[in-house]
C-alpha cells in the first residue's frame, strides 16, 4: 500500500463529501447549510488541488482541471456568502443562500468527476 | 511554459499544503475561541475576520487586534498560530529560492526559452554546431551579413560567450551535444526556415553525427561539415553530405596550386580572397627541396602536395614511421638547429612548420630562418590566441585551420556561384583555366556565356533563358535600392557576398562603369534594353547582360 495514494484518495473523497454535506438540504433554508462546512470544503478542496499539481499524464491533467473548477466554484460561493453576510445591508437572505448553495452544487459536480476519475484509474490499475 | 509551471508547482506542493493547513487551523481556532467586546458582551470572530486577522499577522504586517482587543485565551492561540505561520512562510520561501537555484529547473527554463526562440524565428537561419574558433569566426561573419543562426555547443562556457558577443540579432544558443538528435531538433532542424546545418565542432564524429541526423531528418537542407581526416570526410560524403571541408586538404590544394601555377593561384586569391586569408602570399613558393616538420594529418597533406608536384621533401618528426613512406626522415622536433641541419636546412628552399603545437612551430620557423634566411616559411597556426605571435613573425604563408573552414563555409552559405570554383581541386583547376583564358583576353564569347550561367545560378538558379536572369538582377537592384545601408538578399537569391562582387568586378569592369545606377534597372526603358541585349548575348563581342547584374550588387559586397 502506498501512503501517498492513500492521502491522495483521502483528500479527493473528503473534498467531495464535505461539498456534498454543505449542498445537501433545502436550497434556501439557512438551517440546512452550515457555513463552517463550506469553509472546510474550501480548505480541503485547496489541498486536493495542490496534491494534483505536477502530474504529467493526461488523466492527471483532467484531475487537476476538475479540482480547479471546484475551487473556482467554491471561491465564488464564498464571495457571495461574504458579500451577503458582511457587506450587504440585509444580511444573509434566503436568496443569497440559494446562490451560495447552487454555486457549491456546481463545485460538487466537479468533485464527483474527480472521484469518478480516481475510481476509473484504480480499476484500470487492477487490470 | 506549461511544463515549467507545473514543475515549479510540483516542487512547492508541500509548503503550499502546509500553509493552507496552518491558515485553516488558525482560522478555526480564532472562530471557536470566544472573545469579549468593549461592552463586555461575549463575541465570536467570523470566518472572514479570522482570515483577515491571520493574513496580516502571518505575513508580519500586524495591524493589531481587530475589531476588538483579544482575551488572553485568544492571545495564547494567536501566539501559537504566529509561530506556525512564520515557519510555514519561511519554508515556502526557502523552497522557492532553492528551486530557482536548482540546476534541473534552470536547465528546463533555458531549454524552454531556447525552444521558444527557435520556434519564433520567422526568417531563414542556419544551425551552427560548435562555437569554437571556427564557429565564432563564422557566426560573426554571418551576423555581419545579416543572416540569422542558431548555435549549439557542448560546452556551456562557450554558449555564455555567444551572449557576451553582442550580435546584432538575438542568437538562440543551447549548451548541448550535437550527437543527441533531440538537441538538433530543438535547434530547429525541421524548422521551415532552416536553410542549412554547419557542423564545425572540434570532434569529427560529432560533425558526422550532425550530418547524418540532418540527412535523415531533413534531407532537403544542405549540410556543411568540417572533417579533419580523409576517412571521416569520405564517410560524410558517402551519405550525401553536401560539403565536406578538410582544412588540411584544402591548404594542401592551395599550396599545390601556388607551386604549380603561381599566376592562377594569385588570381584565385584575388577573386575569392577575404581579408586575412592564407591566400595572400606575397611571392610564390619556390621549387626545390623542402623540409616538412610534423608528419601528422597536416604533414601528410603537404607531402602529398609536394609529391604531386614532384618535389623532394625531408620529414622531421619524432614519431615519423620508419622509412617515412620512402622519404628521408629525421627524427626530432625541428625546434633545434641539429635536426634542421641534418635535414639540410641550409640547402632547402622552404620549410613547413606544421606540428600541432604553436610554440614549436614558431620555434622551428625562427631557428630555420637563422640557419637559412632565404627559406620560404609555411607556418601552421593552431590557436587563435596565438595570432599576434604569428602576425609578428610574418611567415610567407600561414595556415589557420579555423579561418580556412570558416571562410569556406561562408563562401558556400553566401555565394553559391563560388562553389564550382573552389569546392574541389579538380573543379578549381578547370575553373582556373577558364578564368585564366578569359583574363588573358581570349575566348571572350565563351567566357561571357559561362559567366552568365554562373551569375544566373547566383541569382537563385532561374531557368535557362536570359530573361529570368535579368529579372533576378532587377530584384537584386530593387532590394539594394530599398535598403541602402545594409541590404540582405531575399531568401531565394544569393546573399551578399564578397567573392560575388569580386567576380563581377573581374568580369566586365568597362561595361559596368557605363551602366546606369541601380534604380534605373527597375524603370521600363532600361529593362527593355537589357532584355534586348541579353538576346544578342550570343554575338562574340558583347555580353551586356552581365552589366545589368553588376549594376546591382547587394550593398555590402564592395565593403567586404
Amino acid at each position: 500500500m502506498n501512503l501517498e495514494k492513500v492521502v491522495f484518495g483521502f483528500f479527493i473523497l473528503l473534498a467531495a463529501t464535505l461539498n456534498f454535506g454543505f449542498v445537501y438540504g433545502d436550497l434556501s433554508n439557512p438551517e440546512h447549510h452550515e457555513v463552517y462546512e463550506l469553509f472546510a470544503a474550501v480548505v480541503v478542496n485547496l489541498i486536493a488541488t495542490v496534491l494534483k499539481f505536477g502530474d504529467r499524464p493526461h488523466v492527471g491533467a483532467v484531475h487537476l482541471a476538475a479540482s480547479l473548477v471546484a475551487v473556482l466554484q467554491l471561491g465564488a460561493a464564498t464571495l457571495v456568502w461574504f458579500f451577503a453576510a458582511h457587506v450587504g445591508p440585509a444580511g444573509l437572505t434566503s436568496a443569497h443562500l440559494a446562490g451560495v448553495v447552487s454555486l457549491s452544487a456546481g463545485a460538487l459536480f466537479a468533485n464527483v468527476v474527480s472521484v469518478v476519475i480516481l475510481v476509473a484509474e484504480t480499476v484500470t490499475l487492477r487490470r | 511554459m506549461g511544463s515549467v509551471l507545473l514543475l515549479t508547482l510540483r516542487r512547492i506542493r508541500v509548503p503550499i499544503i502546509l500553509l493552507v493547513s496552518v491558515y485553516a487551523v488558525g482560522i478555526i481556532g480564532l472562530v471557536l475561541i470566544p472573545g469579549v467586546d468593549p461592552q463586555g458582551r461575549p463575541w465570536r470572530m467570523s470566518i472572514f475576520h479570522a482570515f483577515y486577522f491571520l493574513s496580516y499577522t502571518a505575513s508580519t504586517i500586524g495591524f493589531g487586534e481587530i475589531p476588538h482587543p483579544f482575551t488572553d485565551a485568544q492571545r495564547l492561540w494567536v501566539s501559537a498560530v504566529i509561530y506556525m505561520s512564520v515557519v510555514g512562510w519561511a519554508y515556502m520561501i526557502a523552497r522557492v529560492l532553492g528551486l530557482m537555484q536548482d540546476r534541473g529547473f534552470q536547465n528546463a527554463l533555458t531549454m524552454h526559452r531556447f525552444q521558444r526562440e527557435v520556434r519564433r524565428l520567422s526568417e531563414s537561419f542556419y544551425i551552427v554546431c560548435g562555437y569554437g574558433e571556427t564557429g565564432a569566426i563564422l557566426c560573426r561573419a554571418l551576423d555581419r551579413m545579416g543572416l540569422r543562426f542558431v548555435v549549439l555547443d557542448i560546452e556551456a562556457r562557450r554558449i555564455d560567450e555567444v551572449d557576451l558577443q553582442g550580435y546584432a540579432t538575438d542568437v538562440p544558443a543551447l549548451a548541448g551535444d550535437v550527437r543527441i538528435v533531440a538537441n538538433l531538433e530543438m535547434a530547429g532542424i525541421g524548422h521551415p526556415y532552416c536553410r542549412g546545418v554547419i557542423a564545425v565542432t572540434s570532434d569529427d564524429h560529432a560533425n558526422l553525427a550532425a550530418a547524418i541526423s540532418t540527412k535523415l531528418l531533413n534531407p532537403t537542407i544542405p549540410v556543411v561539415c568540417r572533417a579533419m581526416t580523409r576517412e571521416v570526410a569520405q564517410n560524410m560524403a558517402s551519405f550525401g553530405t553536401d560539403h565536406v571541408i578538410n582544412p588540411f586538404q584544402r591548404f594542401g590544394e592551395r599550396l599545390w596550386l601556388a607551386l604549380h601555377s603561381p599566376a592562377v593561384y594569385r588570381l584565385l586569391a584575388r577573386l575569392t580572397g577575404l581579408p586575412g586569408t592564407v591566400l595572400a602570399a606575397a611571392e610564390a613558393p619556390p621549387h626545390g627541396r623542402w623540409i616538412v616538420c610534423g608528419y601528422g594529418r597536416f604533414g601528410r597533406e603537404i607531402i602529398g602536395c609536394f609529391d604531386r608536384e614532384g618535389l623532394e621533401a625531408t620529414i622531421i618528426d619524432p614519431r615519423a614511421p620508419a622509412g617515412g613512406d620512402g622519404r628521408r626522415v629525421v627524427r626530432g622536433l625541428g625546434t633545434e638547429a641539429g635536426p634542421l641541419r641534418e635535414a639540410g636546412a641550409e640547402q632547402a628552399v622552404g620549410i613547413v612548420a606544421g606540428t600541432d603545437n604553436d610554440v614549436n612551430n614558431l620555434s622551428i620557423a625562427v631557428t630555420a630562418r637563422e640557419l637559412n634566411p632565404k627559406l620560404f616559411v609555411v607556418l601552421r597556426q593552431n590557436l587563435e590566441a596565438n595570432r599576434p605571435l604569428f602576425a609578428a613573425y610574418k611567415a610567407d604563408m600561414t595556415m589557420i585551420s579555423a579561418e580556412i573552414v570558416a571562410y569556406q563555409c561562408l563562401s558556400i552559405v553566401a555565394t553559391p556561384p563560388a562553389r564550382p570554383l573552389s569546392r574541389h581541386g579538380g573543379n578549381a583547376r578547370r575553373g582556373m583555366g577558364r578564368i585564366a583564358r578569359r583574363a588573358a583576353g581570349g575566348d571572350r564569347r565563351r567566357g561571357g556565356r559561362e559567366h552568365m550561367g554562373r551569375t544566373r545560378k547566383c541569382c537563385g538558379g532561374a531557368g535557362g533563358a536570359p530573361r529570368p536572369h535579368v529579372r533576378a538582377a532587377r530584384a537584386h537592384a530593387r532590394h539594394a535600392d530599398a535598403r541602402p545601408g545594409r541590404a540582405r538578399a531575399p531568401a531565394g537569391l544569393s546573399a551578399p557576398s564578397c567573392s560575388c562582387a569580386a567576380t563581377r568586378r573581374w568580369c566586365f569592369p568597362r561595361r559596368r562603369r557605363r551602366c546606369s545606377p541601380a534604380t534605373a534597372c527597375s524603370s521600363p526603358a532600361p529593362r527593355r534594353r537589357a532584355t534586348g541585349s541579353a538576346s544578342r548575348c550570343e554575338t562574340p563581342t558583347s555580353a551586356p547582360t552581365c552589366t545589368w547584374v553588376s549594376t546591382a550588387p547587394p550593398a555590402g559586397c564592395g565593403s567586404a
